[in-house]
């Protein structure tokens, strides 16, 4: 089993959907535990809609301009983290002053960034075949240097996050408290949408929409279920990210299956063990 | 919300136990274009305990977000000071119901939080924060409870939570919203006789909002009334009358005085 998991990455782009895989999981793992306490998980999933969008919207404009456009061109990652800025902005609106639920506004910009995503991809000058790639990522094909802009991106979101722990934790709790001693809730929601934006849209140009919105919400799920504190609940959700990750890549090279899906189901496994775990417990 | 224009009316009559702490003049509250609170005067000193009554949208989350300085008046003034010369302290006990219960934290760890402002960005608590979560706790009479989930305990010890959070902070002012909603007999005495206490005991400043009438009227030393049109902040000896009372609700009201505390019949 081992000789085998060791053979299956030995292979270069192995190698990399292996490296990729585990830097995405462990950042959005950390994140996810927030994006589930917080239920913000359809921002999530908005937010990686935009970030698409946005890939679309460079892709499209670049291929106007007469610009060569490639998956490895700076202007995707342009597009996909501008999009996500105006995701942020949209989503952080207090929407309920105005009589629409947040929930509402957040479903708008879902729909409206897929089917601008759709219509931008049909008009664009490069093949769709190619475009699907772009848009949703392939962890298979990531470069070095993909991985390498997304460990700075989530280097920057880890560090911001390990800084201000407790703010984060204080305003996300009890944000009408917190609000009595100083603190400005909405500044903090507004830079916890960021960090969580600027991830979600590096990471789904090396493993895609799937991946990421599975990574975002299982893992922290499995370790919300397994731990009864919120500080240890953070490096389960971590392991718990980045673990299926190998497992998931071998089961994909050996059976010829997508790798993206064959992750998400080894997590859904861990999140059933998790549960089993947790139910034993309490009997 | 309403629109309401507050009949200007200080605490006069009651000797007031130390220096003013957060002094309302002329302030006007609202949110954008609605203005819920007009022409508010009226003063909280330290070592009042000042009962806040109204009826549901009379504006007293409105008011109470004024007093803390969340919400910043329309028009007016609104200070907070301490006698030396430090930023005034509250330690704000929100609706048990607004605090969510998801988050798997601790009692000590949600007492701690009352600790953050002192602390700081960046800076993590250290023992001095963890100690004084712990004596807050203690305080409350929960310090048993320290490692239990927040979730998994009773309202009842949840309200104790909260304002051993609200102690962690050192206030000078203890301001409680709803303290006793959805709780029985037992935990609602349990509750009133705490917060007599810390007012008694710690010489903490009380600023108590409910739609309760009896509750406040019971225990608060000045009550304010607040409602359509108005806002009457009095010494409770003159605020719970009959008289005062049938004026102001437009219904025949009975007082009466069983165990010392003061009980409105209607």
């Amino acid at each position: 089993m081992i000789a085998s998991l060791l053979e299956t990455f030995r292979i270069d782009f192995m190698r990399h959907a292996l490296l990729a895989g585990l830097l995405v999981g462990a950042v959005c793992g950390y994140l996810g535990v927030y994006v589930v306490l917080k239920r913000i998980v359809f921002v999530g999933i908005a937010l990686a809609e935009m970030s698409s969008a946005g890939v679309a919207l460079a892709l499209w404009s670049g291929g106007a301009l007469g610009l060569a456009m490639d998956e490895h061109n700076h202007l995707t990652t342009v597009g996909a983290v501008a999009m996500v800025l105006v995701g942020v902005l949209l989503f952080s609106i207090r929407w309920s002053q105005r009589r629409i639920p947040q929930e509402s506004a957040i479903g708008i910009g879902y729909a409206m960034a897929a089917a601008g995503a759709l219509v931008l991809m049909a008009r664009s000058a490069t093949g769709e075949a190619h475009m699907m790639d772009l848009l949703f990522g392939n962890i298979l094909t990531v470069s070095l240097c993909d991985i390498g802009t997304f460990a700075g991106a989530g280097a920057l979101v880890v560090l911001l996050h390990l800084l201000f722990a407790k703010e984060f934790l204080f305003t996300s709790f009890d944000p009408e408290m917190a609000s009595t001693i100083g603190y400005r809730p909405r500044r903090w929601e507004v830079l916890f949408h960021l960090t969580l934006g600027i991830t979600i849209a590096f990471a789904i140009r090396l493993v895609g929409v799937l991946l990421v919105f599975a990574l975002l919400i299982m893992p922290a799920v499995t370790a919300l279920t397994v731990t009864r504190r919120l500080n240890r609940a953070f490096p389960v959700s971590v392991a718990c990210g980045a673990l299926p990750i190998a497992a998931g890549l071998h089961v994909s090279y050996a059976r010829d299956l997508p790798s993206g899906a064959c992750i998400v189901l080894v997590s859904f496994l861990l999140l059933l063990a998790g549960g089993g775990v947790s139910l034993l417990r309490r009997a | 919300m309403t629109n309401n224009t507050a009949r200007v009316e200080d605490l006069d009559g009651v000797p007031a136990p130390g220096p003013a702490l957060v002094r309302f003049t002329g302030a006007a509250f609202g949110y954008g274009r609605h203005r819920v609170l007009s022409d508010l005067s009226f003063a909280i000193h330290a070592g009042d305990y000042l009962g806040i009554v109204g009826p549901n949208g009379a504006g007293k989350t409105t008011l109470l977000k004024g007093v803390l300085g969340v919400l910043r008046p329309q028009s007016g003034r609104v200070e907070r000071r301490h006698s030396e010369g430090r930023d005034l302290r509250f330690g704000y006990v929100p609706q048990i119901n607004t605090v969510d219960e998801t988050y798997p934290l601790t009692a000590l760890d949600v007492a701690l939080m009352g600790r953050y402002g002192r602390i700081g960005p960046v800076r993590r608590p250290g023992k001095e924060d963890r100690q004084a979560a712990l004596e807050a706790l203690e305080q409350v009479g929960i310090a048993d409870l320290a490692r239990r989930l927040y979730r998994d305990l009773s309202g009842g010890q949840r309200q104790r939570v909260l304002m051993a959070r609200a102690l962690a902070c050192e206030p000078d002012i203890l301001v409680l919203d709803e303290p006793t909603n959805d709780m029985d007999i037992a935990a609602e005495s349990a509750t009133m006789e705490l917060i007599g206490r810390l007012h008694r005991e710690e010489r903490l400043a009380i600023l108590l909002v409910s739609h309760m009438l009896n509750l406040v009227a019971a225990h608060a030393r000045q009550i304010a009334f607040l409602g359509v049109g108005r806002f009457e902040a009095l010494p409770a000896a003159r605020a719970v009358t009959a008289r005062h009372l049938e004026r102001l609700y437009g219904t025949r009201v009975s007082v009466a005085e069983c165990d010392g505390r003061r009980v409105v019949l209607w």
